[in-house]
């Protein structure tokens, strides 16, 4: 027990010491991503307000957003977030027909979505990352149909969904990395395709809606992972420019770890001297106290 | 108790978990449209890059002509063979196109400085220019330069899923180890297509 403690205390002491240019690892946050979506086939267009938590002014105001719209990614900072759908040309200051807060965390992308009918307009909020297996893709449908409320998905004979009912949405399906056709049909038999070209990495969202005769995709291209993520660091430095510990840290060190092994042997600083600084007296296990020995 | 229970509110609140619905009454107009048709927003069509060629960083002074990097039987991300010029990852994403295009170079020679040397000053706003074996240039912004252990590598922030274009720029620093022949530390340059 001795020889552990003063090797923790020795070991802290050189560690602080020989602090040669130790950098400070950042910790600052990174940034998140966050997409506005009017999904819900009969709202009428409406104004879309994105502000930081607690703040009276919207960073951002998208104005007229229409069913089937959804805005390019917005790069936010880490934290919180209130979005508000006002109907179109209503004043700032009226209250929104929808709000929700949406926290924001580094590296990750959020779609904020009104979703479903007019009558059961919600505001979602979409998590848009997903882990892919290294070279696949992923794809991922949202429902947003009034007309064809129930939709069964496929993407080359694989199933994506079943009975996917209005304002709901399917997680990232693992595909393959090819093109690929999605087929989307609804309970009546209308049935729609488009070909996507998944690539390894990528992430992608399907929306469908209403279109003018039947029923419309929309590919999102969500977001895109490097298609093979190497293990750990990279090995850039062969040492050209490594500041070598000058002589007088050396000597510091060496100075400092001789004064704690001589301080720690001048103290007895081993078992039985711990009995002796917590109390003159012992417990033994029946709880009576006895003098020590 | 009560004040729990309203701490408890204001806390779910603010963390947004599934979303406030603070609904109000909504103006005498607003009223359901069936029949509407969808009107997506155009979604402008992703450009398509080479692989790149060359790196420039006017603020530091680097210009390089690109290798192409791979992984080695390890999985490890293998170096550049001269330490004068950078190497693109090419088993990633290329510069310009959706996600992070990772480059990398040395710190140093073993004599002397290498083409990232100065990689840890680079300063959030400076421009990253990526020229494509097609002539093409794709210009980015710094946003901020990270420093970390390789022992601790992030990966999932480096490599991971973006909405945009990014480049991740890595040298090493920190303690060099002369047994080893290693820096103990990787500096990352995060930047955004400009």
């Amino acid at each position: 027990m001795r020889n552990l403690r003063t090797t923790l205390f020795l070991g802290t002491a050189t560690l602080l010491l020989s602090a040669s240019p130790m950098s400070p690892a950042h910790a600052a946050p990174g940034d998140g991503y966050v997409r506005l979506a009017h999904l819900s086939p009969d709202t009428p267009e409406v104004d879309v307000y994105l502000y930081s938590a607690g703040k009276k002014t919207p960073r951002l105001v998208l104005r007229h957003v229409g069913y089937g719209a959804l805005s390019p990614y917005q790069r936010l900072g880490t934290g919180s977030y209130t979005v508000m759908m006002r109907p179109a040309d209503a004043p700032a200051t009226s209250k929104p027909v929808l709000s929700t807060n949406v926290r924001v965390q580094s590296g990750d992308s959020y779609t904020v979505a009104g979703m479903g009918p007019y009558k059961g307009i919600k505001l979602d909020i979409l998590k848009d990352t997903a882990d892919l297996p290294a070279g696949r893709a992923g794809v991922r449908v949202i429902a947003a149909s009034l007309k064809q409320p129930a939709l069964n998905v496929t993407a080359g004979g694989q199933s994506l969904a079943d009975g996917l009912q209005l304002a709901n949405a399917t997680p990232y399906r693992v595909l393959d990395a090819a093109p690929k056709t999605i087929r989307v049909q609804g309970r009546k038999g209308d049935a729609v395709s488009l070909r996507l070209p998944l690539r390894a990495g990528a992430l992608h969202t399907v929306v469908v809606l209403d279109g003018k005769k039947g029923l419309r995709l929309l590919d999102q291209r969500d977001a895109r992972q490097s298609a093979q993520t190497p293990k750990g660091g990279v090995d850039t430095g062969l040492g050209g420019l490594a500041v070598q510990t000058p002589w007088w840290q050396a000597l510091a060190m060496a100075g400092l770890a001789l004064w704690f092994s001589g301080r720690a042997r001048a103290r007895g600083f081993d078992g039985r001297s711990r009995a002796r600084w917590f109390s003159g007296r012992a417990r033994s296990a029946d709880g009576q106290a006895r003098p020590q020995p | 108790m009560k004040r729990l229970v309203l701490a408890l509110l204001a806390a779910a609140a603010l963390t947004g978990c599934g979303g406030e619905q603070a609904t109000a009454p909504p103006p005498a107009n607003w009223k359901a449209v069936p029949g509407q048709v969808a009107e997506p927003s155009p979604t402008p069509s992703a450009r398509a890059y080479a692989d790149p060629v060359e790196i420039r960083i006017p603020a530091l002074g680097v210009r390089s002509r690109l290798e192409r990097l791979r992984t080695d039987a390890h999985g490890v991300l293998s170096t550049p063979r001269d330490p004068a010029r950078a190497g693109w990852f090419a088993g990633g994403v290329r510069p310009g196109e959706q996600g992070p295009a990772v480059i990398a170079g040395h710190v140093d020679s073993r004599t002397g400085p290498g083409v990232f040397a100065k990689l840890r000053d680079l300063r959030p706003g400076s421009e990253i220019q990526v020229v494509d074996a097609k002539g093409s240039v794709v210009r980015f912004a710094s946003r901020e330069v990270r420093v970390h252990p390789k022992a601790l590598f992030p990966s999932a922030d480096v490599y991971g899923p973006t909405p945009d274009a990014e480049l991740r720029l890595i040298t090493c620093g920190g303690a060099f180890d002369r047994a080893r022949g290693h820096y103990a530390d990787n500096v990352v340059a995060y930047a955004v297509r400009a």
